[in-house]
């Protein structure tokens, strides 16, 4: 005999469950079905949905790879993904957010967004001035307006000299309204000389977007992107050893916090993770961890960071390893394919939010994708 | 997590000397649904909202026994004992492994139906972090079932005609597979 279950009670156990088995439990019945569509649960879900494992993501030609921890085991999932009109087609990650990823597709100047996990999808119109790819860019949440918001910042086609040409005009796509308007122009000339391609995409990390952007030699600056007031800032620096930085590189902890990742080759011969502990707080930035050169060797990209164990996964010229800060070992993960290391050190959670959610049923608004999430394949890489 | 100045707030600990230092709490008596009288330590019995609610608004006397008339005998053991591990848990600095073992032997021999339950009288009683870990363990249960096992489960009935539910299901056809390589 089973007991009366009351409707709230069901909330909060299905709202804890992976986004598969809500896509399964749909057909349990129709109060269930219109449950999990609502978008009342699918905010109850992204926010109480915390034991599913974070993952991080990985692009690799058009293979996308999530790593994922399960019980202390780094599980590598893998999904190949096709798409019709682009059979030659290079991407790259513009951001991700609340389970959904931004992707572009560089050859043919398109953007689409897609839950890797519902297997929905979007191709945004196009907004932007013809460009082989974008100078800066970002996609993030705006809670106020409940809206997702994809950035460029346009790269001129002509140089104005032979190494340089600076472009600074900011296009906003809203999903809400579906198309582009111009907004603040990006407040630095930027350099064709990028720190490294993968730096152009922006951390998402309090409502904003940031990008760690080089300014002259050795100078360096944060630059932030309000996804509400759609107006550009600069956030706070740690004072770096009093020395000129070589390097920078910039992502997000896995507790949100805006981090650093500083070449510091005047003093302790390390890479320094720093942490802003209390986001725009310059005083709140501190050491969380340093990674030996010695130890680790080329500029390590920080990928996640595991916090619980003092480890960190890291990018390390294509490969992905492990740092343990405890035994000051790295240990390299078994792969057969070179990882272009994913913008930012952002941990992927998977959420039923859907990139369509706001488009007219009806209508040829809905652009999806065909023949995508071909191949997945899951296996575990290693133990932490 | 409380740090270890906050040891003078407790005079009494479970694993203090005597009995007799302990009677010095208060007690609280409730009866569950088959007649069982629980006796619970004060600071056990306000983890459990609707008791303390019973007693504290409402300016009732300890002496009166508190009737639940929703909740089985063997449902209010096994809350209290989660909640008394809880209390002791919240003056140590770092229980984090002791808590996750603790909870692991907790649910290890209920069935999914007893926790099932059990999460029901969780709400009912309302214990939020009871019933949070409750609906966490049961979705960890059903996650991998199949619908007509969680129809059965909750006592849900199909009002799907078989053209509706083919539409559905084929919104999301590989939802439906169990993949052997399938972690989740």
């Amino acid at each position: 005999m089973a007991p009366h279950i009351p409707f709230e009670v069901i909330t909060e156990i299905l709202a804890k469950l992976p986004v598969k088995s809500l896509l399964k439990f749909r057909v349990v019945c129709k109060s269930w079905c219109s449950l999990i569509s609502t978008s009342q649960f699918v905010k109850k879900h992204l926010s109480s949905n915390t034991s599913t494992p974070k993952k991080v993501i990985q692009l690799s030609r058009d293979v996308l790879t999530f790593y994922s921890l399960h019980d202390s085991k780094l599980v590598q999932e893998t999904i190949e993904f096709r798409i019709e009109w682009h059979a030659l087609s290079s991407f790259r990650i513009m951001g991700y957010c609340n389970g959904l990823v931004c992707i572009e597709a560089c050859r043919e100047n398109r953007i689409f967004l897609w839950n890797p996990s519902t297997r929905d999808s979007k191709i945004l119109p196009c907004g932007v001035v013809d460009n082989s790819y974008f100078c800066w860019c970002g996609f993030g949440y705006d809670y106020n307006s409940d809206d997702y918001k994809v950035l460029t910042v346009d790269r001129l086609k002509k140089p104005i000299d032979n190494y340089q040409d600076s472009s600074r005009n900011s296009m906003m796509y809203t999903l809400r309204t579906n198309s582009w308007r111009r907004i603040q122009d990006f407040p630095l000339e930027t350099s064709y000389m990028m720190v490294d391609s993968s730096a152009h995409a922006a951390t998402h990390v309090n409502g904003a977007l940031h990008w760690m952007a080089r300014q002259g030699l050795n100078s360096w600056v944060i630059i932030s992107l309000d996804l509400t007031t759609e107006t550009y800032m600069e956030v706070p620096q740690p004072d770096f050893y009093g020395t000129p930085v070589e390097h920078i590189g910039i992502g997000e902890s896995s507790t949100g916090c805006l981090c650093l990742n500083v070449h510091n080759g005047a003093g302790s011969q390390s890479y320094d993770f720093w942490v802003m502990k209390e986001y725009g707080v310059r005083e709140s930035w501190t050491i969380s961890l340093k990674i030996p050169f010695v130890v680790v060797g080329i500029y390590p990209k920080p990928v996640a960071w595991f916090s619980e164990n003092g480890k960190i996964l890291f990018n390390r010229d294509g490969k992905l390893a492990t740092y343990n800060a405890k035994k000051n070992s790295v240990r390299y993960l078994h792969q057969t394919t070179y990882c272009h290391s994913c913008p930012h050190g952002d941990v992927y959670v998977e959420s039923l939010v859907s990139p369509n959610a706001y488009s007219n049923r009806e209508a040829k608004e809905i652009s999806r994708l065909n023949n995508i999430n071909v191949e997945r394949t899951t296996r575990v890489v290693m133990s932490l | 997590m409380s740090t270890s100045t906050d040891n003078n707030a407790s005079i009494t600990q479970e694993s203090g000397p005597s009995a007799a230092v302990q009677d010095i709490q208060k007690k609280i008596v409730v009866r569950t649904a088959d007649g069982e009288v629980f006796n619970l330590k004060e600071e056990v019995a306000m983890e459990i909202d609707i008791i303390k609610t019973f007693f504290q608004e409402d300016s009732i006397s300890y002496e009166t026994v508190m009737p639940l008339p929703n909740v089985e005998g063997w449902e209010m053991v096994k809350v209290i004992e989660y909640c008394t591990k809880h209390v002791e848990l919240k003056h140590k600095v770092d229980g984090y492994k002791e808590r996750k073992a603790f909870q692991a032997l907790f649910v290890q021999n209920l069935s999914t139906k007893s926790l099932l339950a059990l999460t029901n009288t969780a709400n009912y009683l309302e214990v939020k972090y009871l019933l949070d870990f409750l609906c966490q363990a049961v979705s960890e249960q059903i996650k991998n079932k199949d619908v007509d096992y969680v129809r059965e489960l909750f006592g849900v009935e199909n009002d799907f005609n078989d053209e509706e539910y083919e539409q559905v299901k084929a919104e999301a056809p590989w939802a439906h597979e169990n993949l052997n390589n399938d972690l989740h």
